[in-house]
């Protein structure tokens, strides 16, 4: 009887390196990582978006599974790092989104999975010029923010996802932090915002 | 709060979808994976190719079946999505410039520095021949690197040098304003803020832009080049010679570079283990002459190197010894028709601050 799946199912190299003789297998991962795929894509580009980048993230994925790494278990950051790059390439829509956002106080990427009219939320102030920040990032910069943020990445994660070294992740974010606490308001640059930073170096 | 924790809060009531939400991009999955999705992992690691043997590299061009997902997505579409290899290089190049000419023009400092990785080739180096490149003061030298013999060349004591056909790694930093360059009156030797510059005045009549590029890069007096050759080499230099993409000059030579007769694209893997799209051409000389490629990102639009495919056998390949082995030019240097025996690989080109620093 099939229901949840066992305790040793395999790890998501287990089942690309299967997937190169039986290739419907790929299907497991798809069945794994597409809710937050799509919810991730949503979250960038809004609702109408999220289905086509979700089915073309696994299909390239699916198209390049022979080079993925199987040192690696998990397939998370690699299907991350495939629909970052389908998302940049519609930077001027995620950008006309925030700067919306920063503009009206109304998001239209919000809106878009909310179905009931009335149900039009004005932002408070902050949100809106949090929005004007993300929207003035670089691409890499918002990839390595948003990949923090929305899907709970942790730094080598974002490395791997998006062939960056781990250096580099760590500057872009503290580059996006910086403009979006100024965006804020708040310009103390001594400030200690990271807590895990904090406690890691006592 | 801080301030990823704000960012966590934007948005955060985005919905997970239901499986009836997914399933037909799940169906188009599995569609992809029926209609022939079986492939051997790829082996071959040429860059563990011992010096003095066979470095057999060859262009791994998958077919056209291949090619799954439609292209009618509604999405601006990846170069992958081109309708199948052959003869598609117009439409390759025109899809490339469409992705490129909105991303955002950097807008470099004359004191800023260009950081290049590159992946380089050459199967034509033996042990006595290679690359040289920069000594970084205070770091080890790289794998295999030589110190150059004092008085080789100028600046030798701060130079390494990779014996062999490598692949090697290179890293290299240059101004990305040259004052003796720009003052210089070489014509080929402009500097990164020259060919920046250039591409970012490029006329917008698009009909204009193949003139003002040949002139930028003339054909010698001693070439023997045609002038699909000329046009082919002089645009490719455009996009390789820039030293960060300055995408609006980019587009407009794409499309110059889409009316030039006799390019195919083709979908290749390239010695860096990426999955590209080459535009080639083959060079005039006959049925034996070289294909030259630029390889562009699939996903971006970009161009990421470019390479040589030889027309024939180099002259000590091919002769066989009758055990199934080879004899291999003295030299150690050989390489069959259809190999790559050449390939300049762009891994990272960014701006730095200042000289040796990195992204």
């Amino acid at each position: 009887m099939t229901g949840t799946p066992p305790d040793g199912e395999d790890d998501d190299a287990a089942v690309i390196s299967q997937s190169l003789e039986r290739p419907e297998i790929f299907a497991l991962l798809y069945d794994r990582y597409a809710p937050d795929i799509h919810r991730y894509a949503a979250r960038r580009l809004g609702d109408g978006a999220a289905d086509d980048i979700t089915a073309d993230t696994f299909l390239t994925a699916f198209r390049i599974r022979s080079r993925f790494d199987t040192a690696r278990a998990s397939a998370r950051p690699w299907l991350y790092g495939i629909a970052a790059n389908l998302i940049g390439k519609q930077r001027r829509t995620e950008v006309r989104g925030l700067r919306a956002l920063a503009r009206t106080g109304r998001d239209p990427v919000a809106e878009s999975w909310v179905e009931l009219a009335d149900s039009r939320v004005t932002a408070e102030a902050a949100q809106a010029a949090l929005a004007g920040a993300v929207a003035a990032l670089s691409g890499g910069d918002r990839h390595v923010l948003l990949l923090v943020a929305w899907a709970d990445f942790t730094y080598q994660e974002v490395a791997d996802a998006l062939s960056i070294p781990v250096g580099t992740v760590r500057s872009r974010l503290n580059r996006a932090r910086r403009k979006v606490r100024t965006a804020l308001g708040d310009d103390d640059p001594t400030r200690v915002t990271d807590i895990a930073e904090a406690t890691i170096h006592g | 709060m801080d301030e990823t924790t704000f960012v966590r809060e934007l948005r955060a009531d985005a919905p997970l979808p239901d499986r009836a939400r997914l399933a037909p991009g799940r169906q188009r999955l599995l569609d992809s994976a029926a209609s022939g999705g079986r492939i051997r992992r790829l082996r071959s690691d040429w860059r563990t190719g011992a010096v003095g043997a066979v470095a057999a590299i060859t262009a791994a061009t998958v077919s056209a079946t291949l090619l799954v997902g439609g292209g009618d997505q509604g999405i601006e579409a990846s170069l992958l999505n081109a309708r199948g290899p052959a003869g598609s290089a117009k439409e390759v190049l025109l899809n490339a410039a469409v992705m490129v000419e909105d991303d955002p023009v950097p807008r470099p400092g004359a004191k800023q520095w260009i950081y290049t990785r590159e992946s380089t080739y050459n199967a034509s180096m033996d042990e006595n021949s290679g690359t040289v490149i920069e000594r970084v003061p205070g770091e080890d030298p790289p794998a295999g690197a030589r110190p150059m013999q004092p008085g080789m060349m100028p600046d030798a004591e701060n130079s390494w040098f990779l014996p062999g056909p490598g692949p090697h790694e290179v890293e290299e930093w240059s101004p990305f304003g040259n004052p003796a360059a720009e003052k210089g009156k070489n014509d080929d030797d402009y500097s990164p803020r020259e060919i920046f510059g250039f591409l970012g005045d490029l006329p917008d009549d698009q009909g204009k832009v193949l003139d003002k590029v040949l002139k930028f890069y003339p054909t010698s007096a001693e070439s023997s080049e045609t002038p699909e050759e000329h046009a082919f080499r002089a645009l490719g230099l455009m996009f390789v010679e820039q030293p960060i993409v300055q995408p609006e000059g980019l587009a407009k030579v794409y499309r110059a570079m889409a009316e030039i007769p006799g390019i195919k694209a083709s979908r290749v893997i390239d010695g860096a283990g990426r999955e590209t799209v080459a535009v080639g051409r083959k060079d005039s000389g006959g049925p034996d002459a070289d294909t030259r490629m630029y390889l562009l990102d699939p996903a971006t639009g970009l161009p990421v190197g470019q390479q040589w495919t030889a027309g024939k056998d180099s002259p000590a390949s091919g002769e066989g010894t009758g055990d199934g082995g080879k004899i291999v030019a003295e030299d150690g240097v050989s390489w069959k028709k259809g190999d790559i025996f050449m390939a300049e690989l762009v891994l990272e080109a960014t701006l730095v601050a200042k000289d040796h620093e990195r992204p």
